[in-house]
């Protein structure tokens, strides 16, 4: 996918285009509003992750701008403000997501893909990987023929795994993506090994291999290494 | 003690001052007057006598009025004096006051001593009748006096009491201004003026006060936000060692903390600058069961019991943010604070609303609870969790208490 990264702080929207593109997109970072209305007018892209607070101007003037494309692209917006009303304007403005900073890579990168399922594909995609696939409209998995039964966290979190595979993912970016601002009453994150205990048995039993690597104090990793 | 109060008893205090001098004053005046009058009546009255008696009449005595001697030696010199004595009224009985002339002269080679007496008023009833007459008018002054006062305090006074009603109900985070009482009072117009000016640099500082934390917030979330996602990207590199690893983590910790804390402190901002308003009438009920289900994995991990008592259907009027902070973070504490196979106990009326939880007991006295930055012993907390309760009850006009009562941690609603 083709991803336009608008955000001023460079340092941020460097790891942005990093992250991204290490997933196999093509990402082009714009650091001001000048540049970003510049790159729309004479590119396409699949995706825009959008910062609001722009030193030359206000990001949601540019989703004015993205609705004359055909089709247009798929808005994330990213911003500090975790104004009610900002997020209104921009949902109402034709933005598809929001995501408030600070914020995990492996959150945007989940965001930013399933944006682009529903975009490109009406989001009848499945996910391979190996022998697992997962449906993300249905909300279902499968090893090989069988099929596992996953509550609904235990198929997000699959889901998240697969769609960060190979990277360490803390136990608060997990948490985050599971149960999001409610993560922060819990305390502490004992209760995110049960979830991973119990998608891990699920899976082995269903024939698959168990691909959850632990990553001593940190998190874990999906990895087949 | 009133002001009043105070003024009028100045005034008595003085004015009867003033009336004991004007009546000594008087008393001293009349006296005098008298005693010339006499004095002169007497006089005229001698040279009468000496007059009649030249001409060879005879002058009868009038005791004690009149006393005309014949002295039996020549006198060697005339004289004349004139005195106040004191002589038993043949009448009443009572001594009474008089003016004696004692005249001694010859007349017609005769020596004579003629006594002329007029009678006084007496000292004491004069001292009676002003002290009394002086007594009534001073009545009938304080008497006025104190009807001014009183009347005029409440005119005069009224435009103060209007400023003070304005103080009383100044709230630093309101924007009612006074409104001008309109009077012509120097004094007044001066004092209200001030106090615009005082309410008005007080509420300008602590808008630029609040601002100022709102604009840090918003100033940290950037920087955090890149810190977060360094960390994160450093955290993917393969070859750190166990040493890195740990510091990483330990860094990646405390920036989230950080951010927390820096989250809830701009929550609790935009709650004291009421932007919280859009107000909906919600049952209680419903949100607290939407956020038990929201908590149950958190509840089952911890292997609490939940027990819910719905008395009555509450219904609050509020912005749907705020309650749904506000029953999050009751929630929230009473399964973070919980203990491993605690319970927690879910009380609604129709005007009460009691979370309670088993727990450890707490390391800071329940005075403090709902302070800022009270975090206890525990950590991880941003502590500013009651604190934003009490702010939402403060905004909303509800009443939260806290009670530590049988290793159980009670927070009580009252709406």
């Amino acid at each position: 996918m083709k991803i336009l990264i608008v955000e001023d702080e460079q340092s941020l929207a460097d790891d942005l285009v990093t992250y991204l593109a290490s997933e196999g997109n093509i990402c082009e970072p714009a650091y001001d509003y000048f540049t970003a209305e510049d790159k729309l007018a004479a590119f396409h892209y699949d995706i825009v992750l959008l910062d609001i607070n722009l030193p030359d101007g206000n990001g949601l003037q540019l989703l004015h701008q993205m609705r004359e494309h055909e089709p247009p692209p798929g808005v994330l917006i990213i911003s500090a403000r975790d104004s009610l009303d900002d997020k209104l304007k921009g949902l109402d403005l034709g933005a598809d997501d929001y995501l408030t900073k600070p914020f995990h890579l492996a959150e945007v990168n989940a965001r930013v893909k399933a944006l682009g399922r529903r975009r490109l594909f009406g989001g009848k995609t499945e996910i391979r990987y190996h022998e697992i696939s997962i449906d993300p409209e249905s909300g279902t998995a499968r090893v090989n023929e069988q099929q596992p039964e996953l509550t609904r966290k235990e198929f997000a979190l699959l889901q998240y795994f697969v769609t960060n595979q190979n990277r360490v993912m803390t136990k608060e970016a997990i948490a985050e993506h599971l149960w999001g601002d409610y993560m922060e009453m819990a305390g502490n994150f004992d209760f995110i090994y049960t979830h991973i205990k119990n998608l891990r048995r699920k899976l082995t039993d269903a024939g698959a291999n168990d691909y959850i690597r632990t990553v001593y104090g940190m998190g874990y990793k999906w990895s087949d290494e | 003690m009133k002001l009043l109060r105070k003024t009028i008893g100045y005034q008595l205090l003085l004015t009867t001052l003033f009336f004991v001098l004007a009546g000594f004053a008087l008393f001293r005046m009349i006296n005098g007057i008298e005693n010339e009058e006499v004095d002169e009546n007497l006089t005229a009255m001698q040279m009468n006598i000496e007059l009649q008696l030249k001409k060879g009449m005879t002058v009868s005595d009038a005791p004690p009025l009149l006393i005309l001697h014949r002295l039996e030696s020549p006198l060697t010199k005339e004289s004349m004096r004139i005195q106040t004595v004191r002589l038993p009224d043949p009448i009443e009985g009572d001594k009474e006051s008089y003016r004696q002339l004692t005249s001694r002269t010859t007349i017609n080679g005769i020596p004579y001593e003629i006594i002329i007496r007029s009678l006084l008023v007496e000292n004491r009833d004069m001292v009676i009748a002003i002290s009394s007459s002086i007594g009534l008018v001073l009545l009938l002054l304080l008497a006025a006096l104190l009807l001014m006062n009183y009347f005029m305090s409440k005119r005069l006074w009224a435009p103060f009491y209007h400023t003070l009603g304005h103080l009383k109900q100044f709230r630093l985070s309101g924007s009612k201004q006074p409104q001008p009482s309109g009077t012509d009072i120097l004094e007044f117009r001066e004092l209200e003026n001030a106090i615009t000016e005082l309410t008005n640099k007080v509420r300008s500082d602590y808008q630029a006060l609040k601002s100022f934390t709102e604009n840090a917030s918003h100033e940290i979330q950037t920087p955090l936000a890149i810190i977060l996602s360094k960390l994160e990207m450093l955290l993917q590199s393969k070859d750190l060692s166990p040493e890195q690893s740990k510091l990483v983590q330990s860094a990646y910790r405390n920036a989230r903390r950080l951010s927390q804390t820096n989250r809830s402190m701009v929550t609790l901002t935009r709650i004291e600058n009421r932007q919280f308003n859009q107000n909906q009438s919600l049952k209680v009920s419903n949100i607290l069961d939407e956020l038990l289900e929201q908590l149950e994995d958190f509840i089952t991990s911890k292997k609490l019991t939940v027990k819910k008592t719905y008395a009555a259907e509450a219904v609050w009027h509020i912005d749907p943010d705020l309650a749904h902070i506000l029953l999050s973070n009751l929630l929230g504490n009473a399964v973070r604070h919980n203990i491993e196979g605690g319970n927690i106990q879910i009380q609604l009326e129709e005007h009460k609303l009691q979370i309670s939880n088993s727990g450890k007991t707490p390391s800071l006295p329940a005075e403090k609870m709902f302070d800022r930055f009270q975090t206890g012993s525990e950590t991880g907390n941003t502590g500013l969790g009651l604190a934003i309760v009490k702010e939402i009850g403060a905004v909303t006009g509800m009443t939260v208490n806290y009670d530590y009562t049988d290793n159980n941690h009670i927070l009580t609603v009252l709406f």
